[in-house]
């Protein structure tokens, strides 16, 4: 019995297709947060200003379960340490909707948006303040500390 | 190895995961928060209000 067989057009073309899906379909997002500290009538606000670009070549969409800009406070210590130690950061001390508006960024597309929260009186702490975009499985981050003096 | 792969790819999905629920649960803190305190301030204006027609 003769039976021939064709390779399948997954077969033949599946590497190359995970290729160009993994060069061309992977989105890309370059993300940053600039943070400060500004006193205005002797109240301290946080200013935030987060930056979103598509550095790839397609449409990236902005899934708003997940997406953010979080605020952790350091972990204030009683005594000062003995010798130099790293901060710890509480757990999120708050959360905050950024880029509600749109539902996603177009290849080149840059997109920026600036938040000012009202820090707690005298308090008088360092803040990590991180950006969290997701899209679908993917997740990017831009962090940044600031103290409050 | 490919076990191992998928392992790998299922305990990054779970942590993110975990990465999103935290924030959603710290957005939905703030939420409540943010509405609690605003409660708050009408309440004390409506008594101011209600101090300054006395």
């Amino acid at each position: 019995m003769f039976v021939k067989s064709w390779p399948s057009w997954e077969g033949l073309h599946g590497p190359n297709l995970n290729y160009f899906r993994g060069r061309i379909y992977k989105p890309r997002l370059e993300c940053s947060v600039e943070a400060s500290v500004e006193q205005h009538s002797g109240h301290s606000f946080l200013k935030a200003v987060v930056r979103i670009r598509n550095i790839g070549l397609s449409k990236v969409s902005i899934q708003q379960r997940g997406t953010a800009l979080v605020i952790h406070s350091a972990n204030k210590q009683g005594d000062p340490p003995l010798f130099p130690s790293e901060v710890r950061w509480n757990d999120p001390v708050a959360a905050f909707e950024v880029f509600s508006g749109n539902n996603g960024v177009e290849p080149s597309e840059p997109i920026t948006e600036s938040v000012m929260i009202a820090l707690p009186y005298g308090n008088g702490l360092a803040y990590r303040v991180t950006l969290t975009v997701v899209s679908g499985e993917f997740w990017w981050t831009a962090a940044t500390i600031v103290a409050d003096t | 190895m490919a076990t191992n792969t998928r392992d790998v790819a299922q305990k990054a999905a779970r942590w993110t995961q975990d990465q999103i629920d935290a924030v959603e649960r710290a957005k939905e803190q703030q939420r409540r928060r943010e509405q609690d305190m605003n409660q708050q301030r009408e309440a004390n204006s409506q008594n101011r209000q209600a101090e300054n027609r006395r």
